[in-house]
C-alpha cells in the first residue's frame, strides 16, 4: 500500500450545519491504482484530499485517525517534514487550471521551483528536467512553453503544466481534485488519458476526486462513494457501478443521464414556431481611441426550424457560439445578420417598443441559480413584476404565480420569501416559474442544469419534460453535456467555432454522427465506451 | 515591438490629457476675476480708458476666444506662461526656479511612503490578527484621518521646538556658504521633516492597501499550488504573494501621485520650502492668477510624468500588460 | 436589516466611530446654545492657556477669542461642508457612472475618458484654483470639493453597473419587458447601493479634510469660523501658544477618524463576504 487512511475525521468549525466535514474515513491506495472518490457537493470528498496533503483551510482540523505513508503518520509530522513530503512524496493538481498558476512567473520557473524547494539537482539540470517534463505531458513546442507565462496558455495546456509540476519529483501518490471539471469534454478526455498513461509509466498511486460518475467509469480501478462526510460504499468500479449495494449509490447512478437517447417522438404533424436563417454575430472590441479594433466571429450563418412542442438541443464546447445563438434569439443581443421569425412575425426586426410589448413570447432559464434571481426582491415580486409590466392585474398575477410554484414543485408560501432562503435546485425551479409566468411560446434553457448536483439535475430535467407537455412549449436547450442533450432533445444542432457542423434528430446524430467533430465529441464523453460498466448497466435498464 | 507600441500609446494618451489640461487652464484664466487689462493697468499705476484699450489690443484681449486660445497655446510651446507683475518676472522663470525643490520633496516623500507603506502592510498581513497587525492598522487609521498640515505643525512643535533635532524652516541654513557634500547634507537635514510629514499620510494609504491586497492574494489558488509544491512559507510570501499583491498598490500609487503634488502646497507652506507649492501659496495671497494657473499647469504635467513612470514600472512587473493595451 | 445592525454593532471600531461622531454632531447642534456669542467676538485677554480662566477650557487665541466657541461652531461648518459636498459629488458621479456602465460602448468611452481626466489633475491644486477664482465662500468651497471628488463615485458606479448589467436576473428582467428605468432603479441600483454608501461615508471624511486644508490656506469663507482657519491663524504663534493649533487639529482628527471607522464598519456589515476575504 502506498497510503493507508484509517478512521479519519475532520471537524467543521462551530456553527456549521454538521459537526464533521467527514468522519470515520478508512481506505488505502496501492501503487499503480486509480482510486476515485465520488460524491455530490458537501460530501466531504475534497476535504479528504486536502487532509492528506495537509492543505486544509483554516477552521478545519483533523480530530482523529491516521494517514500512514511509508511507515509514518502524515498527521503527526512536523511542519518541516510536512513541507518536505508535499511535492516530493505526494503531489496534487486542482480544479481551476486558469487560476492555479502564478500569473507573473514563467512556466520554467514554476516547474524549477519544485526542485529548488526540495534541493534537487543543479540549476542547469533543473532546466533540462523541466523541458523533459513538459515534453512528457504532451505540450506542443516545449521550449516555447517553458518561456511562456500562464496567460499565454489554454486551460488544457495549463492543466498539463500542473501535471508536469506534480510529476517533477516522481511522487508515490498523485491527488487530483476535480482536475477536469473546468475543462471542455474533448480536453477532459485528453487529460484523463494522460493521467492514465503517466500512471502506467511511473507506477504511482492516484487518488482522483470527482463528482462525475462518467469520469469514474472511465478512469477508476476502485471507487469510494461519499455522502455527507461518510463513506457509503466502496469496491471495484465495475462492481459498484454495475451492481450498487446501497440505495444511495443506486439513485446516484440512475440519476446520471444516459448517452443513449430514448426512442424518438413523432413530431411531423406539428407547426413550425421559430425559424432562424443565416444568423450571424460578430463581436467588435472597441478599445477606445488608441487601441485597434478586434473582431471575433461568434456565430456564423446559423439556421434552423423549431416546431411547437419540440426540444432542440444546441450542443458544443465553450466558445462554440451556442449561448450567443440563444441570446440573439431571445433578443438580449442584436445579431449582425440573419432572420428570426416567430410564425409569421419578423421577430428579429421588431423595434424596441414593440419588442418590449411582445417580450413574453420568448423566455429564458439561466445557468447560475445564485445569480439569476434578484437578491433584494421577494419571490412574489420576482415572479409577478414582468406580468404586471405587461398589463396584467396584480392579484391575478399573484394567483397564477401560486399555481405555477406548485407546478414546479414548490410551496405557494414561497412567495413571501427571499431567494437566499432556497437551495440551488429550488432557485432553478423559481427561475423556470418566472419564465412560465410570461406564458411564453418558446423557452430557451441556457445550461440550465449545469450547475446542479446530478440528483437535482435529474429532477429538473424531468420538470422540463413535464412542462413541455403541459404548456406545449418549444424549447431550445443549450448545453455542453451530451448525455443531458441525449435525454431531453428531439433534435440536435452541433456547433463548433461559431458554425453548425451537424444537425439532425437526436437518435440519428448519436447513432451515426456524420461530421468528424461530432464523432470526436461523442468519443470524448467519459464512461460510455462499449465495455464500460455504465453502458452495460444502462443498456440492461 | 509590443512594448514600444505600449509606451507610444501611453505617451500619446498623456499628450492628449496634457492638451485637455491646457484648454481647461486657459478657460480658468478667463474665468479668473478682474479684467486682465485693468489688472495690468493697475500694476502699471495708470487706469485711463485709452490706456486700457491699448493694453487690450497689445495683448490680443479683444480677439475672439479661439484666437486667444491659439495664442496661449503657441505661447506655451515657446515656454511663455505670461508675466507676473507682482514679482516682476516671467511665470515660466519663477516656476523653473522653484521646481527642483518640489521635485526633491515630492520624490523623497513618494519613495518613502511606498517603501514604508509596503513594508508595514506586509508586516501586518503576515501577522494578521496579532498585536503587530493591530498596531499597524491603528497607526494607519490615525494617520489617514489627520490633516497633513497639522501633522507638519505638530512635527515642528516636537522635533524642532522641543527636541531641536531638525530645522523647521527652509531648504538650507541661512548664511552658511556650504558647498558640495556638506551642502547636500544640510539640504537632507532640512528635508527630513517636510518629506516625512508629506509621506506619512500616503504611507498610511499604501500600508492599508498592501495589507488588504496581500491577504486577498494569499487566498488565491496559485498560492495553494505553491504550498502543494512544498515551498516554505517565507518563499511563498515573497515570490508568489507579494509580487502579485504589489500590482494594485502600484496602480494606486500612480493615482495618488496627483495627491502628493497637491499635498506639497501645504507642506511647503508650513515649512517655507522654496518650491512651487510655496509659490502657489504666495500667488494665492496676492491673487496673482498668472502664477497660480502656471503652477497648476506644471503640477498637472508632473502628475502625468508620475503616471508615465508607474506605467513603465507596471510594464516591468506584469507580463500580461501588453495584452491589455 | 436586523442582521446588518447586528454585524455593524459587533464591530468595535464602528461603534467607537458612531459614538465619536454623535458627540461631534451634538456639539454642532447645541453650539448656538452653549456659545451664543459669535465665535469671532473677542471675549478675553489673548493668549490665555487652557483652563487658565474659568469657563475658557480651551484657552483664547491671538485676538482673545474663545477657542471653545470656535471648536463648537467649527463643527457645524465641517459637517455641513462634508455632507453637502458629498451629496453634490454623488449627484455628479452617479449619473455619469450609471450611464457609462449601463449603456457601455461609445458612452462609456467618452464618459470614462472625461472621468480619467479629472482624476489626473492634482485635485487639491484644482480645488485651490477654483476657490481662488470663485472667491472664498461656503458655496465656492462646496463646489470645489465636489468637483474634485466625484470621479471615484463615477468609477465605482460604472463598475457596479457594468457587472450587474450582465447578471442573469437583469437579463431576465429585460426579457420580462421591464423598462430601462425600472431596470436601472429597481434591479441594478438597489444591488449597487451598499458600496456607494460605504464610499460616501469615506468621502464625507475626505471632504472635511479638504475643507480644513483650504481654510488653513486662507481660502475659507471669511464669515464662518472653521477648524482649518483656526489652525492657519495660530500657526505663526505655534511656539508661544500651542493650544491654538492643537485643539482644532484634534477635532478634525476625531471627526475624520469617526467617519472612517463608520465607513469600514458599514463595509464589513454590508459586504460580509468581502470582509471575511479581507481578514
Amino acid at each position: 500500500m502506498v497510503i493507508s487512511v484509517k478512521d479519519l475525521s475532520v471537524a467543521l468549525p462551530e456553527g456549521a450545519d454538521r459537526p464533521h466535514a467527514m468522519t470515520g474515513i478508512t481506505f488505502d491506495v496501492a501503487a499503480g491504482e486509480v482510486l476515485c472518490i465520488v460524491g455530490e457537493s458537501g460530501s466531504g470528498k475534497s476535504v479528504t484530499a486536502n487532509t492528506i496533503m495537509n492543505l486544509l483551510p483554516p477552521g478545519l482540523t483533523p480530530v482523529s485517525g491516521t494517514i500512514e505513508m511509508g511507515g509514518r503518520d502524515l498527521l503527526k509530522l512536523s511542519d518541516a517534514e510536512k513541507r518536505q513530503m508535499r511535492g516530493s512524496e505526494v503531489a496534487m493538481i486542482f480544479q481551476e487550471p486558469m487560476t492555479a498558476l502564478n500569473p507573473l512567473m514563467r512556466i520554467k520557473d514554476q516547474i524549477a521551483e519544485v526542485f529548488e524547494a526540495h534541493g534537487a539537482f543543479s540549476k542547469e539540470e533543473r532546466e533540462a528536467k523541466a523541458l523533459k517534463l513538459v515534453e512528457e505531458v504532451g505540450l506542443p513546442d516545449p521550449p516555447k512553453i517553458l518561456r511562456a507565462y500562464p496567460f499565454q496558455l489554454s486551460g488544457g495546456q495549463r492543466q498539463r503544466v500542473m501535471i508536469a509540476m506534480a510529476l517533477a519529483l516522481e511522487p508515490k501518490l498523485l491527488i487530483a481534485d476535480e482536475p477536469t471539471t473546468a475543462l471542455d469534454v474533448t480536453t477532459q478526455a485528453q487529460i484523463l488519458k494522460l493521467v492514465r498513461n503517466l500512471q502506467d509509466r511511473h507506477g504511482m498511486a492516484v487518488l482522483f476526486i470527482t463528482h462525475d460518475i462518467g469520469v469514474v467509469a472511465e478512469i477508476a480501478d476502485r471507487v469510494i462513494v461519499m455522502r455527507q462526510g461518510e463513506i457509503v460504499e466502496q469496491g471495484a468500479t465495475a462492481d459498484v457501478i454495475g451492481a450498487p449495494q446501497t440505495d444511495y449509490t443506486r439513485r446516484l447512478i440512475n440519476a446520471v443521464p444516459s448517452l443513449i437517447p430514448p426512442a424518438p417522438r413523432d413530431l411531423s404533424a406539428d407547426k413550425v414556431t421559430v425559424s432562424v436563417t443565416g444568423l450571424e454575430k460578430t463581436f467588435v472590441t472597441s478599445g477606445g481611441f488608441f487601441t485597434p479594433k478586434r473582431e471575433v466571429r461568434a456565430i456564423d450563418k446559423v439556421s434552423f426550424d423549431l416546431k411547437r412542442g419540440e426540444t432542440l438541443g444546441i450542443v458544443g464546447e465553450s466558445g462554440s457560439g451556442k449561448s450567443t445563438t440563444g441570446r440573439c434569439i431571445a433578443r438580449l443581443m442584436e445579431p449582425n445578420a440573419g432572420e428570426i421569425r416567430l410564425g409569421e412575425l419578423d421577430w428579429g426586426a421588431l423595434a424596441s417598443r414593440e419588442l418590449r410589448a411582445q417580450r413574453n413570447r420568448v423566455q429564458m432559464v439561466f445557468q447560475d441559480p445564485y445569480a439569476s434571481l434578484n437578491p433584494r426582491s421577494k419571490i412574489a415580486t420576482i415572479l409577478t413584476e414582468g406580468a404586471v409590466a405587461q398589463g396584467q392585474d396584480k392579484q391575478e398575477a399573484l394567483a397564477y404565480a401560486r399555481e405555477l410554484l406548485e407546478t414546479v414543485g414548490l410551496d405557494a408560501s414561497s412567495l413571501d420569501r427571499y431567494p437566499h432562503e432556497f437551495s440551488g435546485g429550488q432557485r432553478q425551479r423559481i427561475g423556470i416559474a418566472r419564465a412560465l409566468m410570461m406564458r411564453p411560446e418558446i423557452l430557451i434553457a441556457d445550461e440550465a442544469v449545469s450547475a446542479l448536483d446530478v440528483s437535482v439535475q435529474a429532477q429538473v430535467l424531468d420538470l422540463f419534460q413535464k412542462l413541455r407537455e403541459m404548456f406545449n412549449l418549444s424549447i431550445i436547450f443549450i448545453t455542453h453535456d451530451l448525455c443531458v442533450a441525449a435525454q431531453v432533445c428531439d433534435r440536435i444542432l452541433v456547433m463548433h467555432q461559431g458554425g453548425v457542423v451537424e444537425a439532425g434528430s437526436t437518435a440519428e446524430v448519436f447513432a451515426a454522427p456524420s461530421h468528424d467533430y461530432t464523432r470526436s465529441l461523442l468519443a470524448a464523453v467519459p464512461g460510455w465506451k462499449d465495455d464500460s460498466p455504465l453502458r452495460r448497466t444502462r443498456a440492461t435498464g | 515591438m509590443q512594448t514600444l507600441r505600449y509606451i507610444l500609446m501611453r505617451l500619446a494618451k498623456a499628450a492628449v490629457i496634457l492638451f485637455a489640461i491646457v484648454i481647461l487652464n486657459f478657460c480658468l484664466i478667463h474665468a479668473a476675476p478682474g479684467d486682465p487689462a485693468a489688472v495690468m493697468a493697475g500694476e502699471a499705476g495708470a487706469s485711463d480708458e485709452l490706456f486700457l484699450q491699448q493694453l487690450r489690443e497689445k495683448f490680443g484681449l479683444d480677439q475672439p476666444f479661439h484666437i486667444q486660445l491659439w495664442k496661449y497655446i503657441s505661447g506655451l510651446l515657446q515656454l511663455d506662461m505670461g508675466y507676473s507683475y507682482r514679482q516682476d518676472a516671467p511665470v515660466w522663470d519663477l516656476i523653473m526656479d522653484r521646481l527642483p525643490a518640489t521635485l526633491l520633496l515630492t520624490g523623497a516623500a513618494f519613495v518613502l511612503s511606498i517603501v514604508l507603506g509596503v513594508v508595514a502592510g506586509v508586516m501586518a498581513a503576515v501577522r494578521v490578527g496579532k498585536w503587530a497587525d493591530t498596531a499597524i492598522t491603528v497607526a494607519a487609521l490615525l494617520l489617514y484621518a489627520t490633516p497633513l498640515f497639522w501633522v507638519a505643525l505638530m512635527a515642528i512643535l516636537l522635533f524642532s521646538v522641543q527636541l531641536g533635532w531638525f530645522p523647521s524652516y527652509g531648504m538650507e541654513s541661512i548664511g552658511s556658504e556650504l558647498t558640495g557634500f556638506r551642502y547636500w547634507l544640510d539640504v537632507a537635514h532640512h528635508l527630513v521633516l517636510p518629506a516625512t510629514t508629506l509621506g506619512l499620510f500616503f504611507t498610511a494609504i499604501y500600508a492599508r492597501m498592501t495589507r488588504a491586497s496581500f491577504l486577498e492574494t494569499a487566498a488565491e489558488d496559485f498560492v495553494k499550488t505553491a504550498r502543494a509544491k512544498g515551498l516554505s512559507e517565507g518563499r511563498i510570501a515573497r515570490r508568489h504573494i507579494l509580487r502579485n499583491a504589489i500590482l494594485p498598490v502600484v496602480t494606486l500609487a500612480g493615482l495618488q501621485a496627483g495627491q502628493i503634488v497637491g499635498g506639497a502646497v501645504l507642506t511647503e507652506t508650513v515649512f517655507a520650502w522654496p518650491g512651487i507649492g510655496r509659490l502657489m501659496f504666495d500667488a494665492l495671497l496676492q491673487r496673482d492668477y498668472n502664477v497660480l494657473l502656471g503652477v497648476f499647469l506644471i503640477s498637472s504635467a508632473m502628475v502625468l510624468l508620475f503616471n508615465l513612470i508607474t506605467d513603465l514600472i507596471y510594464l516591468l512587473v506584469d507580463p500580461r500588460i501588453e495584452l491589455n493595451t | 436589516m436586523n442582521a446588518f445592525m447586528k454585524n455593524f454593532l459587533r464591530n468595535k471600531g464602528a461603534v467607537a466611530g458612531l459614538i465619536l461622531l454623535s458627540i461631534v454632531v451634538i456639539v454642532a447642534v447645541i453650539a448656538p446654545f452653549i456659545y451664543p456669542q459669535s465665535p469671532w467676538t473677542m471675549v478675553q485677554r489673548p493668549f490665555q492657556p487652557p483652563m487658565a480662566l474659568d469657563g475658557f477650557y480651551f484657552g483664547t487665541d491671538v485676538l482673545g477669542r474663545d477657542i471653545g466657541a470656535g471648536l463648537a461652531h467649527g463643527a457645524r461648518v465641517s459637517l455641513i461642508v462634508g455632507l453637502v459636498s458629498t451629496l453634490v459629488a454623488l449627484l455628479i458621479g452617479l449619473p455619469i457612472g450609471a450611464l457609462a456602465g449601463y449603456f457601455g460602448g461609445i458612452w462609456d468611452d467618452i464618459l470614462m475618458r472625461f472621468t480619467e481626466f479629472f482624476q489626473t489633475i492634482p485635485s487639491f491644486a484644482l480645488a485651490i484654483v477654483i476657490v481662488a477664482i470663485l472667491q472664498p465662500s461656503l458655496s465656492g468651497i462646496v463646489l470645489a470639493i465636489s468637483i474634485v471628488s466625484w470621479p471615484p463615485v463615477a468609477r465605482l458606479v460604472r463598475g457596479e453597473f457594468l457587472s450587474l448589467r450582465s447578471r442573469e436576473y437583469v437579463q431576465a428582467a429585460i426579457l420580462s419587458g421591464l423598462s430601462p428605468m425600472n431596470i436601472i432603479f429597481r434591479q441594478i441600483l438597489p444591488n449597487a447601493i451598499s458600496p456607494i454608501i460605504v464610499l460616501a461615508s469615506l468621502m464625507v471624511a475626505s471632504a472635511i479634510l479638504l475643507e480644513s486644508a483650504l481654510s488653513f490656506l486662507g481660502l475659507g469663507d471669511p464669515n464662518v469660523m472653521s477648524w482649518g482657519y483656526m489652525i492657519g491663524a495660530g500657526r505663526t504663534v505655534l511656539r508661544q501658544a500651542w493650544w491654538i493649533c492643537v485643539f482644532p487639529g484634534l477635532a478634525i482628527l476625531f471627526t475624520v477618524l469617526a467617519l472612517n471607522l463608520i465607513g469600514e464598519g458599514l463595509n464589513d456589515a454590508l459586504n460580509p463576504r468581502l470582509a471575511r476575504k479581507g481578514r
